[in-house]
């Protein structure tokens, strides 16, 4: 899709919790071999999406320097809202005092609802409808004990200030796509607390049909091939998933590491590519150009050309997705358990 | 009901604000409404500093039944890097990793909530800045 | 203005009373002394009583107490200070016989808490504080009163053992206090390793939950002297308000509604506080006795726990503080505390302190407050006539 007028990112932060649990750790619990994800990160007993949402919110407001008052909307995507029937939105906007009169929606595309909430942001700001535009993807994973996911299941959070882009913004949306289809590979009926999954199909008839179509989709639609990009992020549900699917489409281990964060925070569902992303921004240089290719199951995948501006070296958020990265406290697997919320009646 | 309590207060404890006399400046944590330094009727609101250190902590080891869920948790005296002075939650850490002295960073959290199926309820407790 | 005195009193013994109702207890400390004065004289009750709503489900207690005791032409009050509840029935009872209104008043107070879980009971003493900082928080008093002793230790360079020390000297005047509640001596060691209940404060430091009424029955001079009845003269009142929102005072070691008080009542009574020869205090945790101590001007600031600790406020010293165990070993339940502590003065007063007497005591001082100074009264009686 293209618009009539172009938008871009003003401005961007993220969030990633401070607690951590090895993989060893639930390895040791559950007899079961250690996974190529090292460690990941988890919301701690008084954390949720909200929470998360409106850290990395607000990292992303202050560098973006946009007011507050001009937010028109808040899109958080999202597969743990605390709430069935009540917008987290409504929470962030009285809580970063963003007004009375802006949308307010929770998006569900499982791990690409932020991706969804970032396409329909450009929608409104490119037809004027709003000046700027708050897009976020949130998640505090729910891990089934004993499961394969349970080593992946993360959270976190990354938030863009999308406006349009004669305003000013460190990155352009030139294009974006969708490419979806009714594919059951992983999925969470109302009332349950854990997903479900089919285990092998998750891989090549939903993650990388579908990521690699939107990918070519993009590529056609808009005459683009691997070489006009710098960097490529990926939706990242495990270590090996993003370097395949990148390996495939022709993109090299040097273009996707900046982005890669899954093998040291696990799987932040629909953070998991705007995490990769914020990354990225937080070394790219101007001129440079990022694919971002979500997934999210159920399946789909979006896929976007973001073209980095001179003005991404004075609007870095003054918390890095390094600066996360490199604190944290190792926590065992009875800590996380009960920061989870698994013990309690 | 409770729950309209916290709706009432929740912009001061969202955005972790502090009321000031704008006639002589004195700071207070919790709403004023005359001045106890000037008298003063004119006393706003103001975000306050969100980051400080803490002066002292003690532990809450029989909390009130909402926060039950969270004890044992500690409780901190902050002085605020504009010198003011408030209470807080830390979070984050055991309470045995606490320590006197150190540098802390204001974060949006759950109190608490009602249950499983009443509302959850959020605030602004402090957690430590780790190197 | 006419004299105030007090004229008798009667305490119930402090404890966990499962089988005693609110009523129970109202009826079992005000009783005896409606016998021996006569329904037709007492003109007028003042209960104080903090937690009654939430923990016994009952208000309306001036009514209440005056139901139970059948006197139904008369003014029933109920006053609510917070733990310094029945300090102010008292203040209202002298008032009230100050102003020529009546001759003979009852005053006191009841506490039924054990009805709570430890839990609960230490969340209605909270509400002593400002609600929106307890609940954005989630403190509880101890936890402050944990920041207070760190910042006092730091700040005056003492150890935690001279503050504890107040709590075991309490424990030691306990032991031959009738109505106290634990009546055992406790050593320092066993005090610093006790069980915490809000780091660095442990089981030792902080009051337990306690049941407990004392009532007096104040008259006017006149009154005392014409039926030739021994008294107590209350010599001096003082009240005062410091902010719930402890966190906004300027100093928190500060107990600034004590020290005014404190003035107000040395003012009438034209006495200074060194001529003061008994103490009861309000430690409802081991720190707020030390500086409930400086604030009355006791001690110099940062003074006291040394004080406390080298034993110059103990029974035989010059200055005894907390003769029957105050707060802490014979108990505090909360709304009667200070019925109690007034009572005890009046033991002193009156030479029926028994093995805990103090000798030579001409003027006794009561300082009892609620959520941590936001409320203070003060009270100065002295030795009035005892010969009737």
């Amino acid at each position: 899709m293209r618009s009539n007028s172009k938008t871009g990112i003003c401005g961007y932060g993220a969030y990633i919790p401070t607690q951590i649990l090895e993989s060893q750790s639930i390895a040791d619990v559950w007899q079961r071999p250690i996974t190529p994800i090292k460690a990941k990160r988890f919301a701690y007993i008084d954390e949720d999406t909200i929470t998360i949402a409106y850290e990395a919110a607000r990292i992303a407001i202050e560098s973006s320097g946009v007011p507050r008052e001009k937010i028109g909307a808040i899109f958080i995507g999202s597969e743990s809202k605390p709430y069935a029937v009540k917008p987290s939105g409504t929470v962030l906007a009285d809580a970063l005092g963003i007004p009375r009169t802006t949308l307010a929606a929770d998006f569900e595309f499982a791990c690409k609802a932020g991706t969804e909430a970032i396409q329909t942001v450009m929608g409104l700001v490119s037809s004027n409808m709003i000046e700027y535009g708050l897009a976020i993807g949130a998640d505090t994973a729910q891990g089934r004990p004993g499961d394969d996911l349970e080593f992946t299941a993360a959270a976190g959070g990354a938030a863009f200030i999308i406006g349009s882009a004669s305003n000013g913004v460190i990155g352009i949306f030139e294009a974006s796509v969708s490419y979806v289809s009714d594919t059951p590979d992983f999925w969470r009926r109302s009332g349950e607390k854990y997903p479900k999954h089919l285990h092998r199909f998750t891989g090549d008839p939903a993650y990388f049909n579908h990521t690699i179509n939107a990918v070519k989709l993009l590529f056609e639609n808009y005459g683009y091939s691997v070489s006009d990009f710098d960097y490529a992020v990926f939706h990242q549900p495990n270590s090996k998933f993003p370097q395949k699917v990148a390996q495939i489409l022709g993109f090299k281990k040097e273009q996707i590491t900046p982005g890669l964060l899954s093998p040291i925070i696990g799987n932040t569902y629909s953070a998991s590519s705007l995490l990769g992303l914020a990354a990225t921004l937080d070394i790219a240089k101007p001129g440079e150009r990022i694919l971002l290719a979500s997934f999210g199951s159920g399946a789909g995948s979006d896929a976007m050309s973001i073209l980095v501006t001179d003005l991404i070296n004075e609007r870095r958020p003054r918390r890095k997705v390094r600066d996360y990265i490199a604190k944290g406290l190792i926590r065992d697997y009875s800590i996380y358990v009960k920061s989870r919320d698994k013990l309690f009646t | 009901m409770p729950e309209i309590t916290d709706w009432r207060t929740r912009i001061d404890r969202y955005r972790f604000r502090g009321y000031k006399c704008l006639s002589c400046g004195k700071v207070y944590f919790i709403k004023r409404y005359i001045c106890s330094n000037c008298g003063s009727t004119d006393i706003k609101p103001f975000d306050l500093p969100r980051r400080g250190k803490v002066i002292a902590y003690s532990i809450v080891r029989q909390a009130p039944d909402i926060f039950k869920k969270y004890e044992p948790y500690p409780i901190a005296l902050i002085k605020l890097e504009n010198g003011k002075l408030v209470l807080s939650q830390i979070t984050d850490v055991m309470v045995d990793e606490m320590k006197d002295g150190i540098e802390v960073e204001a974060t949006f959290r759950i109190l608490y909530e009602y249950g499983r199926s009443g509302h959850i309820v959020y605030g602004t407790k402090f957690k430590p800045i780790i190197d | 203005m006419t004299d105030v005195v007090i004229i008798d009193y009667n305490v119930i013994k402090v404890g966990e009373h499962w089988d005693k109702s609110l009523s129970d207890l109202i009826f079992e400390a005000s009783y005896p002394l409606i016998k021996k004065y006569g329904n037709d004289e007492i003109k007028a009750l003042y209960i104080g009583n903090m937690l009654s709503e939430f923990a016994n489900i009952q208000s309306n207690l001036g009514a209440y107490a005056a139901d139970i005791l059948g006197l139904f032409d008369i003014d029933a009050f109920h006053v609510n200070c917070a733990e310094a509840s029945s300090s102010a029935a008292i203040y209202q009872a002298i008032l009230a016989i100050k102003s020529g209104r009546y001759d003979v008043v009852l005053a006191g107070g009841v506490e039924k808490m054990t009805d709570l879980l430890y839990r609960k009971a230490i969340e209605g003493l909270s509400l002593a504080l400002n609600a929106d900082l307890v609940r954005m928080t989630g403190l509880n008093l101890a936890s402050i009163a944990g920041i207070m002793t760190k910042e006092y230790i730091k700040r005056y360079n003492v150890t935690k053992e001279m503050i504890t020390s107040i709590s075991v000297q309490d424990h030691k005047n306990a032991v031959n206090s009738p109505h106290a509640q634990y009546k055992y001596e406790i050593t320092i060691d066993q005090a610093i390793n006790a069980p915490p209940i809000a780091d660095p404060l442990t089981i030792y430091d902080v009051t337990s939950i306690s049941d407990g009424g004392a009532f007096l029955i104040l008259a006017s001079r006149e009154y005392a002297e014409e039926r030739n009845l021994p008294y107590i003269e209350v010599l001096g009142v003082g009240m005062a308000i410091n902010t719930l929102s402890v966190v906004d005072r300027n100093d928190i070691l500060e107990f600034k509604a004590t020290t005014k008080a404190c003035e107000k009542a040395l003012s009438e009574a034209s006495i200074n506080i060194s001529d003061i020869d008994v103490y009861e205090i309000n430690d409802d945790f081991s720190i707020t006795g030390i500086l409930s101590l400086e604030a009355l001007g006791v001690f110099g600031k940062g003074e006291a726990a040394k004080n406390v600790y080298e034993g110059k406020t103990a029974l035989t010293s010059n200055k005894p503080v907390n003769t029957f165990g105050g707060l802490k070993a014979r108990g505090h339940p909360v709304g009667a505390t200070g019925a109690y502590q007034t009572a005890e003065v009046c033991m002193q007063l009156m030479n029926k302190a028994g093995s805990n007497q103090v000798s030579n005591v001409k003027y006794g001082l009561i300082q009892n407050y609620g959520g941590l100074d936001s409320v203070a009264v003060v009270m100065i009686l002295g030795k009035g006539d005892l010969n009737a």
